[in-house]
């Protein structure tokens, strides 16, 4: 196959005109020697089998609940490379992924569903009664929520509060902040240029494992190539002054910084993110934050503006959002996706929160999902990442929601549940 | 597939030569024996065990009644629900090269729901097998591949089926609105069969099926199997498959069928591939099917199994490659099943005779001849066995709730019935048992054990001796003989050419003096009407394939024969660790291994010289009988369009000149000297396969030249021909 394609490619450059500016198609990198063996921990199947029965059990007895999962994946994952470089590697990485979903429906017939995922290594598994209450809190976040009014369209400024801010950072610049190849947009081309306000840092850090007080996901030593993996500064100051690399460079980057993933099926490695630590000058408390957000309401002369405490992370969630009318009062309701959210809307950025939160997701072949997204076939492809971010205030974004179609709430009522502590195990 | 040109001609021979079992051509008793009926011992063993109500079946039944009663009251209630739960532990073992790939169990239950709004004679699933041009009727039927808990907990069990029958009364609602809005736009069907049949309900409650296996054991033994596949330098790739599954089926109907039945299922499957000198990639493929894990065969016999399976492989990597070919068959064993399965089997399924956009082949042939009237075709579930060979498609209880009961489908060779489930056909207005689904599937009509029965039955000299008549009368240089296959595929869209295909792995060609030769690259096709009706015999003894059913014998009718194509990949680098024997250049090619159309036949002295399928002729009007004894034809011929067999070697001047000029092959001979050097030079510049389609196409001037020189180099350069 190679040395087919490798004709073929022959044949194209004798028909084709040759881009002065193609790079490479592969960079040269030192030879490495990496023996890092995990100690994988015991997976106890027969817990983690009563841990999901147990914190299931939690939505046994609440009516309004139409559907829930609990679902726990543990993935060991052993990982050799040898290429003709000299390259050696063996490495691993272990975690486990606590997924808490439940669904229930508006009167309208608004199906909605909210999750909490937990990404951890298997030595730092919540625990039960810890798990338990995030199911408990959920069932009364889906209760509130079904009784919110629905707002169909927005278009204002949008608070995104810290725990949400990672996941949309890591859903725009993931894809943004690479370097381009062959199959890429043009990121090179930003190079030197204000991408984000001024203020903004942006570094990508795969050998730490903490940041302040935020335990981080993403550490590695050694990428998916076989390259030491570096700590790249992205973002100074708002100037995009590096790019994520693997072997296949850019136009302007031209070296790996040891930043590539595989994917599965055979798909090329791809640049991705691994600890992506976004931090700014100039932060501000949570109340001056939504003194802020209030200014812009009133200079656009909107009625309220709207605060994103869950989900809109630029994953396609669900979203839980709070309306804040011209009396600072916040009123939960229902809205629909974020619209066409994109790198040039971050320069919109008006202020960001003066504290961090971390955000865990999942990355295969430099694209980022959500932590519950993953089907078991890709476990071996995916590896953990974490986002640091404090919350940002857009001065513009729209949310619309998909009405029309909702199903009608169901022609005969749920089932009751008897026994609702101790379900049957299987047979 | 690469289809070569294409000549269909009638010849039918059936035989059957049970495993292991060979009858003498010497031997006076079966040469001299009259046709008889085959011996047949049918087995029904009583493998059901009498259970109790497991918890799922409790919680279907109750959240069903529930369901009922709540909805009785709405204005579009439902005439009919059903839940079909579908629950399944599985172990899969996969070992290559005396390592394993891969070791699972996994266990899932899977709902499938079935609902009806309307009446039994008009309601939602009215356009699900009757798409009609024009018509944008709704398919898709009921609620399919719901996941349940694996855990026996009612309750939790109950809350799934709620949600599921929630969504599956809004769909199904909504379809019979849309059904009667599209009635209005559609034509009057051409019959006037119901929706839905009346059945009788049925209560058998059996003991759920339960998966006993050393897991382990298995593994190892899996493993040690795989690596004797390591002895075999040619072997590219290999596996040892077993998957041991219990399965255990649920269900209820609001009607009252409550049905809970357990069934095991193993199988093995030894499987290799191997790449001939000239790129063309060959496999085979050895199945084991039992119930039991304990009923497979042993490590060594498993052993001996992949050695045979490998020493065919060797030969198939030896055999010369077939050329495109019709004339007399015979069909063995599984190549036999796997015939009537893709030919008959499929075209017989109760719901394609109603469906418009299906071929609809046999839907107004009953009472018609379809097959020799020596020819009867049944299909029973209820057999577990025939002359001790273990037949798949075993099962009581059908997945709508019906007893399998035997099905005739073809009586005297006229047909008779269809396999049907609950969906109605013209003339027939109940099921026989056969309405089959997987999980996460709707019902549909299919095969179960599919049983040929010959009312007379050669025995297998009398058949060698019937292929080697025919061969004569036909004026061809040889037969076919058809062992192994390993699978095919018929196309029963209207939209499409109504042809099968079946894959053969092991083909001989039979010689009239008997002599046999492995041949590789073979597909068979045709279509099923003139294949059936070409049916000449039919041997004495059954043999059973797991799939397609079983049958004693091989109708061959006029097979197609087209050439597979190679794979552009030439065969592997030679590495240190194996060594492959390089081919021998052109030149040095033994007699053996030239072409068969030079081997000298009785009588006639050899004037074909082929090398490596380029083809030396000389001005013998003898070697040219002897090439063209496959003449080609047009395509058209490939659709079953009866033609009268050509005297040998000869052609009717008049008839083809009239029918158009094609190919050389089909010209007639010429009388005259020069007309013959004109033929010769004719034929020289369509030595290569592809100058010759050109020149079909009328560009045979243009090109020519250039493809022969290509050919030429190609040759030359040990690449071979080039693929036809």
């Amino acid at each position: 196959m190679a040395a087919g394609r490798y004709r073929h490619e022959l044949t194209e450059r004798t028909q084709s005109a040759v881009d002065p500016e193609q790079p490479d198609a592969f960079t040269p990198a030192p030879k490495l020697v990496s023996k890092t063996p995990m100690t994988a921990a015991a997976i106890d199947r027969g817990a983690l089998e009563s841990l999901a029965r147990r914190v299931s059990a939690v939505f046994r007895e609440h009516a309004h609940i139409r559907d829930a999962e609990v679902t726990i994946a543990a993935s060991t994952a052993r990982r050799r490379f040898v290429s003709t470089d000299g390259t050696v590697v063996d490495s691993g990485r272990q975690f486990v992924v606590v997924t808490i979903e439940a669904e229930t429906q508006a009167d309208d017939g608004d199906i909605l569903t909210r999750q909490i995922v937990h990404v951890v290594r298997p030595d730092a598994l919540p625990s039960a009664e810890a798990l338990e209450a995030d199911a408990a809190g959920l069932v009364a976040d889906l209760a509130a929520l079904r009784k919110a009014p629905l707002l169909r369209d927005y278009s204002g400024p949008v608070l995104f509060e810290a725990d949400v801010a990672g996941g949309l950072f890591a859903g725009v610049l993931a894809t943004e902040l690479v370097a381009s190849g062959s199959w890429r947009g043009d990121a090179d081309a930003k190079l030197g240029q204000l991408v984000l306000p001024r203020g903004f840092d942006v570094v990508d850090d795969p050998l730490v494992a903490r940041f302040g007080e935020h335990a981080l996901l993403g550490q590695m030593t050694v990428d998916d190539e076989g390259t030491r993996a570096e700590r790249v500064q992205l973002v100074k100051d708002g100037k995009l002054v590096g790019l994520l690399s693997a072997r296949a460079p850019g136009k302007k980057v031209k070296q790996s910084n040891g930043h590539g993933f595989s994917a599965p099926y055979g798909m090329d490695v791809r640049p991705g993110i691994t600890n992506l630590l976004v931090t700014a000058k100039g932060g501000l408390p949570d109340a001056a934050l939504q003194k802020k957000l209030m200014g812009l309401v009133r200079e656009r002369g909107a009625e309220f503006g709207l605060v994103i405490t869950a989900g809109g992370g630029g994953f396609g969630e669900g979203v839980t959002a709070y309306r804040v009318g011209k009396d600072g009062k916040r009123e939960l309701v229902r809205v629909g996706h974020l619209q066409g959210l994109e790198f040039r809307h971050l320069r919109d950025i008006a202020a960001v929160g003066k504290v961090t939160a971390v955000r865990h997701a999942m990355q295969t072949g430099g694209m980022p999902m959500p932590a519950g997204a993953v089907p078991p076939t890709m476990a071996g492809f995916v590896s953990p990442i974490s986002i640091v971010a404090p919350a940002v205030l857009l001065r513009d974004a729209e949310l619309h929601a998909f009405t029309g179609g909702n199903p009608k709430p169901p022609a005969y009522p749920r089932p009751s549940f008897s026994n609702t502590k101790t379900p049957a195990r299987a047979p | 597939m690469n289809q070569s040109r294409l000549l269909a001609i009638p010849l039918v021979l059936l035989a059957c030569t049970p495993r292991g079992r060979t009858t003498s051509p010497d031997d006076p008793a079966t040469k001299s024996a009259p046709a008889s009926a085959p011996i047949v011992r049918v087995e029904r063993a009583d493998t059901a065990t009498a259970g109790k109500a497991s918890p799922v079946l409790v919680a279907m039944r109750s959240e069903l009644a529930r369901a009922t009663s709540a909805l009785s009251t709405h204005p579009s209630k439902p005439y009919y629900v059903s839940y079909r739960v579908t629950e399944a532990d599985t172990v899969e073992i996969v070992a290559n090269r005396g390592a394993l790939e891969l070791s699972t169990r996994d266990r899932d239950r899977v709902l499938d729901l079935e609902m009806r709004v309307g009446d039994r004679n008009f309601d939602n699933y009215h356009w699900r097998h009757r798409p009609t041009p024009g018509v944008t009727g709704n398919r898709s039927g009921g609620l399919w591949g719901q996941p349940l808990p694996i855990d026996d907990d009612p309750e939790a069990i109950t809350a799934a089926l709620w949600l599921s029958t929630d969504a599956a009364f809004k769909q199904a609602t909504a379809q019979y609105e849309h059904a009667k809005a599209q009635l209005q736009l559609a034509a009057t069907p051409k019959d006037d069969a119901a929706d839905f049949s009346e059945e009788t309900p049925v209560v058998a409650i059996e003991a759920p099926a339960t998966l006993a296996i050393d897991q382990a054991a298995w593994e190892a033994r899996v493993r040690a199997v795989s690596n004797a596949f390591e002895r075999h330098p040619h072997v590219l790739s290999s596996e040892v498959r077993l998957v041991a599954s219990a399965g255990t089926r649920y269900f209820v109907s609001n009607q009252g069928s409550e049905v809970q039945s357990g069934q095991q299922h193993t199988r093995i499957i030894l499987s290799a591939t191997a790449k001939a000198d000239d790129g063309m990639d060959l496999s085979h493929v050895d199945i084991v099917d039992v119930r039991d894990p304990a009923a497979l065969p042993d490590e060594a016999d498993l052993v001996a199994r992949v050695d045979r399976l490998v020493t065919q492989l060797e030969a198939l990597r030896n055999a010369p490659v077939a050329d495109p070919f019709t004339g007399p068959a015979v069909l063995e064993g599984r190549a036999a099943a796997v015939y009537f399965h893709e030919v008959f089997g499929h075209r017989v399924e109760g719901h394609r005779q109603e469906d418009e956009s299906e071929g609809q082949t046999f839907a107004d042939k009953v009472g018609a001849a379809v097959m020799p009237p020596f020819i009867d075709v049944f299909d029973d579930p209820t057999i577990t066995s025939i002359d001790g060979v273990f037949l798949n498609g075993h099962y009581r209880h059908d997945d709508e709730g019906v007893a399998a009961s035997r099905a005739q489908l073809v009586d005297d060779g006229k047909l008779v019935g269809f396999l049907l489930s609950r969906t109605p056909t013209k003339d027939f207005d109940h099921s026989n048992g056969h309405g089959r689904a997987q999980a996460g599937s709707d019902v549909v009509a299919r095969q179960g054990n599919l049983v040929v029965e010959p009312r007379e039955g050669l025995a297998r000299a009398q058949l060698d001796d019937a292929l080697a008549a025919e061969i004569t009368r036909q004026g061809k240089p040889y037969g076919l003989r058809f062992v192994e296959i390993d699978g095919g595929l018929t196309n029963t869209s209207r939209y499409m050419a109504q042809a099968f295909q079946v894959n053969p792995v092991v083909v001989y060609r039979v010689f009239p003096d008997g002599t046999e030769e492995l041949v590789r690259g073979v597909t068979l096709e045709g279509t099923p009407l003139s294949s059936l009706s070409k049916i000449v015999a039919a041997g004495d003894r059954y043999t059973a394939a797991p799939n397609p059913g079983s049958s004693p014998c091989r109708p061959r009718d006029r097979p197609s024969c087209c050439r597979r194509s190679r794979s552009p990949g030439r065969p592997p680098p030679r590495i240190a660790r194996r060594s492959f024997p390089r081919p021998p250049p052109p030149s040095e090619v033994p007699d053996d291994h030239r072409h068969p159309r030079a081997r000298p036949g009785p009588g006639r002295r050899a004037r074909t010289v082929h090398l490596r399928g380029r083809r030396h002729r000389r001005d013998d009007r003898r070697a040219r009988a002897t090439a063209r004894a496959a003449p080609v034809r047009h395509p058209r011929a490939v659709l079953g369009v009866d033609q009268r067999p050509r005297r040998r070697g000869h052609q009717r001047a008049g008839q083809v000149r009239r029918a158009g000029r094609h190919h050389d092959d089909q010209e007639p001979l010429a009388v005259t000297a020069a007309a013959r050097r004109r033929r010769e030079a004719r034929r020289r510049r369509r030595a290569d396969v592809r100058g010759a389609a050109r020149h079909h196409r009328g560009r045979l001037r243009r090109t020519a030249p250039r493809a022969v020189a290509v050919y030429r180099r190609r040759v030359q350069d040990g690449r071979g021909p080039l693929p036809p």
